[in-house]
């Protein structure tokens, strides 16, 4: 009689027993292995990756098989996982200054030292559906590959306007000074910006991208250029205490741009350009690109002391960036509520009565 | 535990941490909620390095880790194996610590110690005052105040006259204020910033 | 990660640490948890952490029922008042594997209870603890959206736009329309969010001999309620505080002071009501008790 939602250990058991099933879905059809996952659905196990704020792309290619696809849901394994991993201490910063460059584009010089490189990228593809893919043709031949220029490395496209004194002077940090963690503090407000750009970093992409395209459109003041897009791979490198000197554990690809933002100055300060920034494991330049854009958003209102736009308001930003939180309370929504939802019915009962009370009152009068 | 290169000697540990951390979480949590509640640590703690009891080195060894900057009144060994096991920074400074320990009949004056902002009165430095006895012992203080159903009477030996006159300055500052654990050996009671005391 | 889903000899799931979380973390929970005690009704922020269950479904109590178990508890874990809830049964069993305590649907064998949404109907004693999972820690959040501007008030114990909402209530309907998450005061200092139990439950909360810990995983806040404090809700001199009340007893055992759920039997509307207290529910029918035997409670 009294089983509405009462569920039990037999029906969990068998819905994820269920749920197992599903994901394998028509066992006619070869399994899917986490090496395929990796191999060919890269730009999910990055995003997996920058959400589940931890650089393993066999981990997060299982997190997405297990999570038949759902990104979110692989970011959430990604992360619980990552939670109990002993933490030995904190990286050197990475320098994307001598970053192996696959891709780099600017939009603010036709050309520059270092050249623009396309890379690989959806750019400039016509968006028509590949029925060879489905055919599971051959393998396509390989891209021909020019010899690096130099060294192989570019300087910052930024840094040209650097040396005329145009771009804003960023504060360097203080030696020994450790940088915010959001996954090891509590979020307190005022962030600064160590802070909401590692929020930002892991935030859920499709919200970067919202927040990102509020600001082009006049939801806060940005009138940005791509100073720089690039990707490829960064050295990674630690001090450990005993050695003293730090040493290079690997590299990984990141995903960095650099949007250059017009300011007029101030009485204080000269005209110049400011910088919004944006970095993100593997190839995420959707990501980078948002990410820069809601930095740079953030970053005039602190100046400004003002938040007039979504993309400005710090709260807003970082507490709602988070979408392994997002969906957990949005979903959580579907928890018994019923001792809450009994309270409401009793209430509104009580208040219809008390209104049909007044009105027979009046009538009786 | 040999010496690791340094003159002090360090002092052993937890033998089995994660339930000695709990279990004496688990009585301070009780006393702190008590206040006026004698709660003993049970046998087998751990010898603690001078000048710490062992009371408040089981305490200590369960709670610190680099988070928590703990200030000593008497630096003795325990500074050296505090270190050495909880990573704990040693820190000169009264208001930067986040636990500190003194004796009972001479400590700095409260008000030297964190006592925590308006906006975030947690952060402020919990204090252990080594007491030479509890339940027995010259001062007879009666407690008022959240976890206690109406009041409560603790005996304390070897308290200061006048730190009980801090004590009601720091129940005064309240939410602000330091929250402090009486120990003696084995033995701790809770008198957080919520007690109102008096000396009968 | 086959490690992760067998259970060593020592009852606890192997390749992790005794009740889930590290140990620099529980001590992080502890350290906040001290600071919650002595400061009653203040939300103390605290790092909580990525757990293996959705942020809002419990992470904030399970951190701190981590934080605080030992091998010699008790565990009851209810949700909506009940053990059999689906959500009940998922963290009971993650802290059976987790941390091989025992646990048990019975109010009184329990040293530790984790709750979603209710305080059980049975006095709490002395040695026990209630952990409250709660979802929006700040009992102002709807009134502010803001943290910065939510803090402010509570340090300044400026509670006035607290009272004119109650008020807006009274002034428009005739009565506080509140039924669920019903503002407290505690130890006359902190408005505080019961978390979303039923107004019903508020009563409880005041002078119980019981330690009360509630920890919101997603907000990363945790407070407490002590021992043996005042806690009072919040209401006027012409509009007292007043809780629940139903017009027919506990369909299955006859209670008339529980709170009951209302359970729709048909398709033509009809129902019945129950205990929402499954374990108060079969204690008293195992006395004796039945919707004919007449007595309350």
């Amino acid at each position: 009689m009294y089983v509405a939602v009462k569920g039990g250990e037999r029906a969990i058991d068998n819905a994820h027993r269920w749920l197992a099933e599903r994901r394998r879905g028509d066992r006619a059809v070869p399994e899917l292995s986490v090496a395929q996952v990796e191999e060919q659905l890269g730009l999910a196990v990055d995003r997996v990756m920058n959400e589940g704020s931890c650089f393993d792309p066999g981990l997060a290619a299982l997190a997405l098989k297990q999570a038949r696809g759902d990104v979110v849901e692989a970011a959430f394994l990604l992360r619980a996982y990552r939670t109990t991993l002993p933490r030995f201490g904190y990286s050197e910063p990475v320098d994307t200054g001598a970053m192996l460059v696959q891709r780099r584009i600017s939009a603010t010089y036709k050309d520059l030292p270092g050249g623009q490189i396309l890379g690989p990228t959806f750019d400039y593809t016509h968006r028509l559906l590949d029925f060879c893919l489905m055919a599971e043709g051959e393998a396509p031949a390989p891209a021909p590959e020019a010899p690096p220029e130099g060294d192989g490395t570019s300087p910052h496209v930024l840094s040209i306007l650097d040396r005329e004194g145009l771009m804003q002077q960023e504060e360097p940090g203080t030696a020994g000074e450790r940088t915010a963690d959001l996954t090891r503090e509590p979020l307190l407000f005022p962030a600064d910006r160590d802070l909401w750009l590692q929020g930002l970093s892991r935030g859920d992409e499709g919200f970067l991208l919202a927040l990102g395209y509020s600001t082009q459109r006049g939801f806060g003041s940005t009138h940005p250029f791509v100073g720089e897009l690039r990707m490829g791979e960064v050295a990674v490198e630690f001090v450990p205490e005993e050695l003293g000197f730090a040493v290079e554990l690997g590299t990984v690809p990141v995903t960095e741009c650099e949007m250059v933002n017009q300011f007029t100055g101030s009485r204080s300060e000269p005209p110049q350009f400011t910088r919004g920034y944006g970095l993100a494991f593997g190839h995420a330049e959707r990501r980078a690109m948002s990410m820069a854009l809601v930095d740079r958003a953030l970053r005039e209102a602190q100046a400004t002391g003002e938040a007039t736009a979504p993309a400005q308001d710090q709260e807003f930003v970082l507490y709602h960036a988070d979408n392994v939180q997002a969906s957990g309370f949005v979903e959580h929504l579907k928890l018994p509520h019923y001792v809450d939802f009994q309270g409401e019915l009793e209430n509104i009962r009580r208040l219809r009565a008390m209104t049909a009370g007044e009105s027979n009152a009046e009538a009786a009068q | 535990m040999a010496a690791l290169g340094t003159d002090a000697a360090i002092a052993e540990g937890f033998a089995d941490p994660v339930t000695a951390s709990q279990e004496h979480f688990r009585h301070l949590l009780d006393a702190l909620s008590r206040p006026g509640r004698i709660v003993e640590l049970g046998a087998g703690l751990p010898a603690a390095p001078a000048p710490l009891s062992r009371g408040s080195y089981a305490l200590l060894l369960s709670l610190l880790d680099y988070e928590t900057p703990l200030w000593l009144a008497e630096a003795g060994e325990a500074a050296a194996s505090l270190r050495f096991h909880c990573g704990c920074p040693v820190t000169e400074c009264t208001g930067d610590a986040v636990f500190a320990v003194a004796p009972g009949g001479a400590a700095p004056a409260l008000e030297e110690f964190a006592q925590g902002t308006p906006d975030y009165p947690d952060r402020s430095t919990t204090l252990l005052l080594e007491v030479e006895a509890l339940g027995e012992g010259g001062q007879e203080l009666v407690l008022r105040g959240p976890g206690i159903e109406e009041s409560a009477v603790l005996r304390v030996g070897g308290l200061d006259a006048g730190l009980v006159g801090q004590l009601r300055a720091n129940h005064r500052s309240f939410p602000q204020g330091v929250d402090i654990v009486l120990v003696a050996g084995s033995r701790i009671a809770g008198l957080p910033r919520t007690t109102e005391v008096e000396i009968r | 990660m086959s490690a992760a889903t067998n259970i060593d000899g020592g009852g606890t799931l192997a390749g992790y640490n005794f009740a889930y979380l590290d140990e620099q973390t529980k001590r992080m929970i502890r350290r906040a948890l001290l600071k919650a005690v002595a400061i009653p009704g203040y939300q103390v922020p605290f790092a909580s952490r990525d757990m293996p269950l959705p942020y809002g479904w419990g992470t904030g109590g399970i951190q701190v029922t981590a934080a605080c178990i030992g091998q010699e508890d008790v565990l009851k874990v209810i949700d909506q008042g009940a053990d059999d809830t689906t959500n009940a049964v998922s963290i009971r069993r993650f802290f059976a594997t987790t941390a091989g305590v025992a646990t048990t649907e019975r109010t009184v064998e329990a040293s530790i209870i984790q709750t979603r949404h209710r305080i059980p109907e049975k006095p709490l004693t002395e040695g026990q603890i209630l952990v409250y999972q709660v979802p929006i820690p700040e009992p102002l959040r709807f009134l502010e959206p803001r943290e910065r501007e939510t803090r402010k008030l509570h340090a300044l114990a400026d509670y006035g736009v607290m009272h004119v909402r109650l008020y807006e209530d009274i002034a428009r309907l005739g009565r506080i329309a509140t039924s669920y998450s019903y503002p407290v005061l505690v130890n006359d200092r902190y408005v505080m969010s019961p978390s979303p139990i039923p107004k019903f439950d508020n009563p409880k909360m005041h002078m119980n001999p019981a330690l009360q810990l509630f920890g919101a995983g997603r907000e990363k806040r945790i407070y407490a309620i002590p021992p043996f404090t005042k806690v009072v809700s919040l209401d006027f001199e012409d509009h007292p505080f007043e809780i629940q009340k139903w017009d027919e007893p506990c369909a299955i055992c006859g209670a008339t002071g529980s709170y009951l759920d209302e359970v729709v039997t048909d398709d033509a509307g009809n129902r019945m009501f129950c205990c929402s207290d499954t374990d108060h529910c079969a204690e008293r029918v195992a006395a004796g008790e039945g919707p004919g035997a007449g007595e309350s409670r």
